[in-house]
């Protein structure tokens, strides 16, 4: 409910901020004033902003986006936009995957071995991830893996999605890697010197089962929470990944539509994304709640 | 059959002696003693503090170290690679450029070629530009936009994230639906609309980073007031009859600062990064001056042919970050009050 | 362990569904027979009646073809019409189409696709700025008041005299309307496929009806990539040797380096600061463009009202150096209004090929410059002057010069620049909001008058402020009869045009932008024009090498 709210008025404000753009959609440069005001009455820019504002509300509830004025005249934003967001959700879903295993394998490796050479190695890795931008390392990995050793495409490619997208994926996950490890270590460590895994200890239970069967899973929980601020950046850091590898996805797309004052996309874009913002917030929600016994159980007791 | 106590168990304390030193100035001396001894405690603060110390000074006095103005241009002498006195002895950083044409490796030394005598040594822009120059003048800018906008918005987080959690009730309910909101706006999509419509320069990105970046303080000033709020000292301020907002500004401020100050050594890094993705995507800073983002996109835009201009701009930025990272990091640890040395 | 194995396999599985699963393909044709090719300009909309841009010509013209096509040097020969007739007042064409030209879908391509193109252009319910070409360009009988005056489409001067015959009627002689039926916008289109696709007619790749060698099976609208397949039933589809193109669309230039070094790109553009990486190399194909860019003054500023003022400005220029260290491959500097390679008089000779015609105007002389700039200084009573300089971007390397070259060299001269956004800039250029700007113009067609007719007064395209009634008169003579059916006496009349134009330093031409891209040698055929079609793989063939 108050998600909804919140959506709503963020649409609001964003239609407003639109309105105080510089220029006007219909800039062609071969239009006189005449033609522009025939223009704008078709789309209905013409009317107050408030009465705009108004139906366009309407319209969105009902699920409609409007049209497109500039990047594709009168083609359905929603139309536009779909196929957009399949490659950059894949995208964005697999680096996240990728990133959170390798990420709690790196934490966890660290914490064993603590203060040896695989801690640094990891650390090391999480330190420069952190202090990179994810550009930084898809050049890179452009570099080396794609044209020194040849092993992946450099340029997207629909015809072999699978392939041209790893260096992508690759590129935008350094910067989860960075996060979760460091995160698990630092969460593995502070477990490992509670009272009860002492006692575990203490019985002689053996390392494997105690790290996997009952640190991890406490140590994961913190990590969990920081998911939803990962996928934050990790959206803000796909506006220049995308545009890198020539991907088809919402990311460039958004730059387009705000440089060419094309309002109805940007809103549209605006509400995808505080849509996936707030998803990924439930979703970590509900994970915590799966890993979390206490919450489990408190919740069934209501 | 139980112990009975006898006059000779128990003694007074002298009131002089070494006992009781702790009266007087008891909280604050000791406390930031302890974060001190703490943050010393690890080598490695203490190198990062001294990087990061040197990264600023040479960003107030690198450009006019370099001897070259950084907006001037030689065209004559456009990339040139890095070449430094002293070292080019070595037969490293001596002019030598490798370039990766497309029709091989092509290596010259254009400083000899040319018979140039000046010393690069970052090298040159595509329009003769020392890098160098560039370069901290660009860590200036960005340091300087990032330092200014993290101050305000802390300030303004505070105020807000204060005000929200001490009074509570409605007021508290109104102020978090306004943060939820303006938080679920995706923070690129203002910063780019803000840089749009204000026309883009130095102030705009300041103003831009100030709207997005205070919810972050407002929400951790907000939860160390409720933790306080209820707390004894508040309590006795209060029946001494303190009026509000003498109690969060006198009495609960100071002892936010631990978390005040970890919050501007996390968001500064946050904010120089923002400001180069910015840069990246072509909405960064204009008008003849120059970012580190800057010269991380022109460097960006030339890397395969002339990656000597990617590298320093990069090498600085991380640098900057890892520092900053890391004073946060020890800040943080050496604040937290909960932890003994 | 198996458990771990399982479930990591699950987690790739999952991972590759959902990265195959919800993206569009691109169906597939014979590897061995289609090349990548990239290009950097995206189109906004491919349909050939809607819009008129250089970006979507440049698509358009790989695909479609209309009645008139050009050979790989430039010249005007016939496409879908097999022969033509001109009446002797060159006012009424006749064109008969071939028998075996046909639509991708197989069905044939009749006069009345013409007949309903050119309505389409000119009806002002579709307001396409392309219908310029029949109502200004060439003036088509009825076209004005059609498109002006909302008169019945039905009314234009063009009719299927049969299924294979086209007539077209002018209201002036045009010496160029062969050369505009080049043009994409004059291409065929089918009123029964149009009626049925009329929402999405060309808005994507399964709404696109071809008749030229290839047509689009892929196409999303500003999209990343699009794919051309070879049109079967194109009347020359046996000489076709490629079955498929891939065109990309704004990638990064490093990565297209990169792509094209490691033999994943058969072409790519070069461009810019780049160009460096392919200096010397074989490969490298320059192709002279049409876009000449100028430094436009606006008249209403008291000081650029004068000429001195202006010829002092143009003679800062050092256009030596910029060819040297500035300009790169494909880009060539401007000495005129008109540049090479687009113009040819009757008797051949290149238009625009005497470069330094007007050295006394476009050379680089400080010294002289400086005297200029103290007599016009001197003339309006000033003793400096303070300009404002209109961009979309303030790290354009050629206004960096000039301002460099203009403060050094003239006293009291000052320059600042006047940053806008891209959506605003036309705005402001039309409005007048400026003191100087440098702007482009390419030709739409290949006649002189295509860039002298800016000049005119009242076209918004030219200088603010400017107008005089000598220039105007020149070309009202170049446009009208007696000259347009008088081909010399008309060439000299247009030169009468430029040497005005240069004389008084209208305006500071500096260069002219042409392209540049890196051909894999495994390519051959392709042909680059300066005007539309400016690429076409009609007889492209690709050998593809063996990678190591």
């Amino acid at each position: 409910m108050i998600s909804a709210c919140s959506l709503i008025v963020m649409m609001v404000i964003l239609f407003l901020l639109l309105t105080l753009m510089p220029g006007s959609p219909f800039n062609d440069a071969k239009l006189d004033a005449a033609q522009k005001a025939v223009i704008a009455a078709k789309y209905g820019l013409d009317k107050p902003v408030l009465i705009r504002l108004w139906l366009y509300m309407k319209n969105v509830i009902k699920g409609d986006f409007g049209v497109s004025y500039v990047l594709s005249r009168d083609y359905p934003v929603s139309e536009l936009l779909t196929s957009r967001i399949g490659v950059s959700v894949g995208i964005g879903f697999c680096s996240l995957l990728l990133g959170t295993v390798v990420g709690i394998a790196l934490g966890l490796m660290a914490s064993v071995w603590e203060g040896r050479l695989p801690d640094h190695l990891a650390m090391g890795i999480s330190v420069l991830g952190l202090a990179a931008p994810a550009y930084v390392f898809a050049v890179l990995f452009c570099y080396y893996l794609g044209f020194k050793w040849r092993m992946f495409p450099l340029i997207y490619d629909l015809r072999a999605p699978l392939t041209s997208a790893t260096l992508p994926i690759l590129a935008s996950s350094v910067m989860i890697i960075a996060v979760i490890s460091r995160f698990t270590r630092d969460e593995t460590l502070r477990v490992m010197q509670s009272d009860y895994v002492l006692f575990a200890r203490c019985q002689g239970m053996d390392k494997k089962t105690l790290i996997f069967g009952y640190v991890l899973r406490n140590a994961l929980l913190p990590v969990v929470t920081v998911m939803g601020s990962l996928v934050v950046s990790l959206l803000t850091g796909t506006l220049v990944i995308e545009d890198m590898f020539a991907v088809p996805g919402i990311g460039s797309f958004m730059g387009e539509a705000i440089l060419e004052n094309d309002y109805n996309v940007v809103l549209a874009l605006s509400f995808v994304y505080a849509m996936i913002y707030i998803v990924v917030m439930l979703g970590v929600d509900i994970i915590y709640g799966i890993l979390d016994p206490r919450i489990r159980i408190a919740g069934k007791a209501e | 059959m139980g112990y009975e106590p006898k006059a000779e168990d128990f003694r007074f304390i002298e009131r002089n002696g070494e006992d009781n030193k702790d009266s007087g100035s008891y909280g604050e001396t000791l406390y930031w003693r302890s974060v001190y001894k703490k943050f010393v405690s690890k080598k490695i603060n203490v190198a990062a503090l001294v990087t990061l110390l040197l990264l600023v000074i040479l960003a107030i006095i690198g450009p006019w170290l370099s001897g070259y103005k950084f907006n001037a241009q030689q065209l004559e002498y456009p990339n040139l690679t890095p070449r430094v006195p002293v070292i080019e002895k070595l037969g490293i950083f001596d002019g030598k450029s490798v370039l990766n044409k497309t029709t091989g490796r092509e290596v010259s030394n254009p400083y000899i070629e040319q018979g140039i005598a000046q010393y690069h040594i970052f090298g040159t822009d595509a329009l003769g530009r020392d890098v160098f120059c560039r370069c901290f003048r660009g860590l200036r800018i960005s340091l300087f936009v990032a330092v200014v906008s993290t101050l305000v918005n802390v300030l303004i987080g505070l105020i807000y994230g204060m005000i929200s959690g001490y009074f509570g009730g409605a007021v508290d309910m109104c102020m978090q639906r306004v943060v939820d909101i303006w938080g679920s706006i995706p923070q690129m999509v203002v910063l780019t609309l803000l840089v749009l419509i204000l026309k883009p320069g130095i102030l705009t990105l300041i103003v831009a980073f100030m709207l997005t970046g205070w919810i972050g303080m407002s929400q951790i000033a907000r939860a160390e007031v409720l933790r306080m709020r209820e707390s004894e000292f508040v309590l006795a301020s209060r029946t001494l009859g303190a009026g509000s907002f003498f109690i969060l500004f006198r009495n609960i401020l100071p002892n936010i600062t631990g978390p005040v100050i970890t919050q501007i050594m996390v968001t500064i890094p946050s904010a120089i990064f923002m400001e180069s993705t910015l840069s990246v995507m072509g909405l960064g800073i204009s008008s003849g001056e120059v970012s580190l983002g800057l010269m991380i996109q022109g460097g960006l835009l030339n890397f395969f042919l002339h990656p000597h201009r990617l590298v320093p701009p990069v090498a600085i930025m991380v640098l900057t970050m890892v520092c900053c990272n890391r004073l946060g990091d020890a800040l943080r640890t050496a604040m937290d009050p909960g932890e003994v040395i | 362990m198996k458990k771990k194995m399982f479930s990591i396999m699950t987690v790739f599985a999952l991972m590759m569904s959902f990265l195959s699963g919800c993206v569009p393909s691109i169906p597939s044709t014979d590897p061995e027979r289609e090349i990548d090719f990239y290009v950097n300009l995206p189109p906004t909309n491919l349909d050939p009646q809607k819009q008129f841009y250089a970006n979507n010509v440049r698509i358009q013209g790989m695909f479609l073809e209309g009645l008139m096509t050009r050979d790989d040097k430039g010249n005007p020969i016939c496409g879908i019409a097999k022969s033509y007739e001109v009446s002797e007042d060159g006012l009424i064409y006749t064109f008969h189409l071939r028998e075996d030209a046909c639509w991708d879908d197989g069905t044939a391509v009749e006069a009345d696709d013409f007949v309903f193109a050119f309505q389409r252009l000119v009806d002002p319910e579709n307001a396409s700025d392309a219908s310029i070409m029949l109502t200004d360009y060439a003036k088509v009988v009825g076209a004005e008041d059609i498109f002006y005056d909302g008169a019945s489409v039905d009314s234009l001067g063009a009719r299927a005299v049969d299924d294979r015959t086209l007539e077209v009627r002018l209201e002036n002689p045009c010496p160029f309307f062969i050369d505009l039926l080049t043009a994409p916008a004059m291409t065929p289109c089918n009123r029964r496929y149009y009626y049925s696709h009329e929402d999405r007619y060309f808005a994507n790749g399964d709404n696109i009806l071809s008749c030229g060698p290839f047509t689009i099976d892929y196409y999303e609208p500003r999209g990343k990539q699009i794919h051309l397949r070879k049109n079967e039933y194109y009347y020359d589809a046996d000489k076709v040797e490629l079955a498929g193109v891939n065109l990309q669309l704004l990638a990064d230039q490093q990565q297209l380096i990169m792509s094209f070094q490691k033999g994943d790109a058969e072409c790519i553009p070069i461009s810019g600061e780049q160009q460096e990486v392919s200096e010397g190399d074989k490969r490298l194909n320059e192709v002279s463009g049409a876009m000449v860019w100028y430094v436009k003054p606006n008249f209403n500023n008291k000081a650029l009202a004068n000429r001195n003022i202006r010829r002092a400005l143009s003679m800062c220029v050092n256009r030596e150096m910029l060819r040297k260290n500035i300009l790169r491959a494909g880009n060539s500097v401007m000495t005129r209004m008109i540049p090479e390679q687009i113009c040819f008089e009757p008797d051949g000779t290149d238009f625009g090929g005497e470069t330094d015609r007007y050295k006394e105007v476009c050379g680089y002389d400080p010294e002289k410059a400086r005297e200029y700039w103290e007599k016009g200084l001197e003339e309006i009573g000033e003793s400096g002057a303070e300009f404002e300089f209109l961009t979309t971007s303030d790290s354009n390397v050629f206004m960096d010069i000039l301002k460099e070259e203009w403060e050094k060299a003239l006293p009291g001269f000052k320059l600042k620049y006047r940053v806008v956004q891209p959506n605003v800039y036309y705005e402001e250029l039309f409005a007048g909001n400026f003191d100087l700007s440098l702007d482009g113009w390419g030709a739409d067609y290949g006649d002189p008058a295509s860039y002298l007719n800016l000049f005119v007064t009242g076209v918004k395209w030219g200088c603010p402020g400017f107008s005089s009634q000598v220039y105007d008169k020149i070309i009202e003579d170049a446009n009208n009869v007696p000259l347009v059916l008088d081909p010399v006496k008309r060439f000299q009349k247009l030169h009468e045009a430029e040497d005005y134009l240069m004389e008084e330093s209208v305006i500071i031409p500096i260069y002219c932008q042409g392209n540049a891209c890196l051909l894999s040698d495994a390519v051959t055929g392709i042909s680059f024009l300066p005007l539309c079609p400016e690429i076409s793989f009609k007889n492209a063939n690709y050998k593809k090498q063996v990678t190591k």
